[in-house]
């Protein structure tokens, strides 16, 4: 904060994006709204929009000042802000989505206060993570190989994807998850990207391609991988080839002073040297893996032009994930977690196309 | 999350229903004199948006523009590649991808340009796009539109009623398979997951507080088709005090018998205040009409707040209460609203709001409260097999 010249900072915690909040509180929050206000010195407040996430952030014990969230007045969060005196510049973690009904409260009832963003600032210290924290994404890693697992098991010919998806969940629920992204796309080399889960009946010879992010103790971790549906073809197997190859070279980029650019120009140099290179641009495909923490698209984002050095500790999934003509769009990712000297895996699913 | 089946039915809702809306909304906005309405949805709270076109803002933001005349447009920070997704999911088909939304807004603006821009609900509109937007279309009117698409919302028709009451029965069901599992409560959350997501439900937000000596409340949210409903118990073991629970199923009781066209939340918390004395101060009673069910209610505008209830809508009624032992007692069920009465659709769980549960040598027990209990109902939830009524 002092580096940034703020004297607070409010992080913002919308329901789908409450890590920032997770993160100074410890609590697994259910309300539409929740914040934080940390002031440069003293003692942090929780905000809550509803009576079980008071208990939630009082059961942790990191916070012990906890007051309602209401709107429209948010009359709670002003006067904290206030206390001692209206600050002359505050930072506001997730800016981008407070509302107006906060940012219009905060304009009129500080008018003297700078209000600037700090979602960065918050992005850049998650990014490494305590050891505390890698062994919670250890733990959530052993659930999503189960998950994983039940993935495999549950596939077979006339199954619908959102039956694989609900026979995931179960998994995933029963070992403690708290939630899941996951994606899913069955079909041939027509698929170009994956989504929710439609009532598209699984064939003989599909690809079923699949991200899977289980969060477990509010840390998400992602594994993604492809299956096949009978016997693999010679352009799928060429297709693992090609994407096993560019994952392993981007795992094998991973160290602390290395740059995302370079974990993700280490993927794509794979592409391009097979003449496969045009299929790593945004018309195909998003980015080439990104930070995993309380958030399950975290900082750094590893794209080319994201000249963010990797440090100790800091977990992204590697996922050169991309179509191509050889077999549609393919997926293969693993998580790993940055160390002195290298990275390490997280997962101990085989790294393979899968045939079921 | 919306992880669940995403499809566009034209049995369960026609084309011509679904351009209907849209037509009612363009109606409205002619009337207040705009040109252009648009639509701010995230991942967390998309029901307008679901409602228009029955898309599924599966991740991140988008704004759906609707002109006065003309055809609709989905502005997304969604990928080009999931458009053919979109499209055979939603019923718009022009789609514009772009990580600077205000930027898609200025280009969609400048094709309609007549009259002012209305914004549904500015006040949930993240302020710095509310600044870049009014920044971008410095030379036009901008208005605010309130809730002008929760209102037509707000009364369902046939069809909606047909997809709430079936979002409502699959909520009560998540609540009898959790009574029916056993185990700690991640087995309860993991069999209620398992069935509504083979159910085909499009969300599901599960919740089970455990407490000492085995019981448990659970809740359900679940969102079938863009229609949510909401069901919730709780199951006591062991010496509870008899005063709150018989407080609380009195409250209850009452609450939902007080339910009909006409009341307004306030009456319900007075009914509830009344059977509560001495609980009141950890007892809270929320009636929430189905459109704010996604947040809720969270989201509801202040003033519709206390609005009286209408004939004709759906609505949950909730029942709060911090018990004794410092855990949660939740009762909740979805209703449709009569002129003189509620019917429950949640009625694939019994009435009781709370179950007891008393743990023998030949396995569990179930004893519902007495009050309520009509004809054994409540066995119906704890001794029937998982698949009970599906």
């Amino acid at each position: 904060m002092a580096e940034a010249g703020i004297e607070g900072l409010l992080l913002w915690g919308p329901a789908w994006r409450r890590e920032n909040v997770r993160y100074l509180t410890g609590a697994p929050l259910r309300g539409s709204f929740s914040a934080v206000y940390l002031p440069a010195v003293g003692e942090p407040t929780a905000f809550v929009s509803r009576e079980e996430d008071r208990d939630a952030v009082e059961r942790t014990g990191w916070i012990r000042d906890v007051r309602p969230l209401g709107f429209p007045g948010c009359g709670e969060v002003v006067s904290r802000i206030r206390d001692g005196g209206p600050p002359d510049r505050i930072g506001v973690a997730l800016w981008e989505l407070v509302p107006e009904a906060l940012g219009g409260v905060l304009r009129r009832e500080l008018p003297r206060t700078e209000v600037v963003c700090a979602t960065d600032l918050l992005d850049r210290l998650r990014m490494v993570k305590s050891s505390w924290e890698v062994e919670q994404i250890r733990k959530a890693a052993r659930v999503c190989e189960a998950g994983f697992e039940t993935f495999l098991q549950t596939l077979r010919p006339g199954v619908a994807e959102y039956e694989v998806v609900a026979a995931v969940e179960e998994t995933l629920k029963r070992l403690g998850a708290e939630d899941n992204f996951m994606l899913i796309a069955s079909g041939r080399d027509e698929v170009r990207s994956m989504t929710p889960p439609g009532p598209r009946r699984i064939e003989r010879g599909d690809l079923v391609r699949t991200e899977l992010t289980p969060q477990v103790h509010g840390y998400w971790v992602q594994i993604c991988r492809t299956a096949v549906v009978g016997v693999p073809s010679e352009p799928q197997l060429r297709s693992l080839d090609l994407f096993r190859e560019a994952m392993e070279a981007g795992i094998a980029a991973c160290r602390p002073g290395v740059t995302a650019h370079e974990v993700a120009k280490a993927q794509n140099d794979v592409f391009r040297k097979h003449g496969y290179g045009e299929y790593c641009t945004s018309r195909y495909t998003r980015v080439r893996g990104h930070g995993q923490g309380l958030h399950l698209d975290e900082w750094p984002t590893l794209l080319e032009g994201v000249e963010v050095p990797l440090e100790e500790n800091t977990v992204l999934i590697v996922h050169p994930n991309t179509y191509t003509p050889l077999a549609g769009y393919f997926v293969l990712g693993d998580p790993v977690v940055v160390t002195r000297e290298g990275c390490e895996r997280l997962l101990r699913t085989e790294p393979t196309l899968f045939a079921v | 999350m919306k992880r669940g089946l995403v499809v566009l039915d034209p049995l369960e809702v026609t084309p011509e229903e679904y351009a209907q809306r849209v037509r009612g909304l363009q109606e409205l906005l002619r009337a207040s004199g705009c040109g252009l309405g648009l639509i701010y949805g995230d991942v967390y709270r998309s029901g307008d948006l679901a409602y228009l076109t029955n898309l599924c803002l599966y991740w991140n933001e988008g704004i759906l523009a609707v002109p006065a005349e003309g055809e609709i447009a989905f502005l997304t920070k969604l990928s080009p590649r999931v458009h053919p997704w979109i499209r055979s999911t939603a019923t718009v088909s022009d789609l514009r991808s772009g990580q600077d939304l205000a930027a898609l807004v200025e280009a969609v603006a400048a094709e309609h340009p007549g009259g002012a821009v209305g914004l549904v609900e500015e006040t949930w509109w993240p302020a710095p796009l509310l600044e870049s937007v009014r920044k971008r279309l410095a030379d036009r009117p901008i208005r605010d539109l309130g809730g002008m698409v929760r209102a037509l919302r707000r009364r369902p028709s046939e069809t909606e009623r047909r997809l709430l009451r079936q979002s409502a029965r699959l909520a009560a069901i998540a609540v009898a398979v959790a009574a029916s599992a056993s185990g700690a409560c991640s087995e309860r959350v993991a069999a209620a997951e398992r069935e509504l997501r083979r159910a085909g439900v499009r969300d599901a937000v599960l919740w089970c507080d455990p407490r000492p000596g085995g019981a448990w409340t659970f809740e359900a949210r679940v969102d079938w088709r863009g229609y949510w409903a909401h069901a919730a118990r709780t199951v006591l073991t062991g010496r509870i005090p008899p005063k709150p629970e018989e407080q609380f199923v009195e409250a209850y009781q009452e609450a939902t018998a007080t339910l009909r066209a006409g009341v307004r939340q306030s009456q319900v918390e007075e009914t509830v205040r009344s059977h509560t004395e001495g609980l009141w101060e950890g007892c809270s009673v929320e009636v929430v009409e189905h459109v704010d069910l996604e947040t809720w209610g969270e989201h509801r505008p202040p003033e519709a707040r206390d609005e009286p209830i209408h004939e004709g809508a759906v609505v949950s009624l909730a029942l709060r209460l911090r018990g004794p032992e410092g855990a949660w007692w939740v009762a909740a069920d979805t209703f449709e609203v009569h002129a003189t009465r509620a019917d429950r659709l949640t009625d694939h769980v019994p009435p009781v709001p709370v179950w007891r549960v008393e743990v023998g040598s030949g396995g569990r027990h179930a004893d519902s409260h007495q009050r309520g209990d009509r004809a054994g109902a409540h066995h119906a939830g704890l001794h029937r097999g998982p698949g009970a009524g599906l």
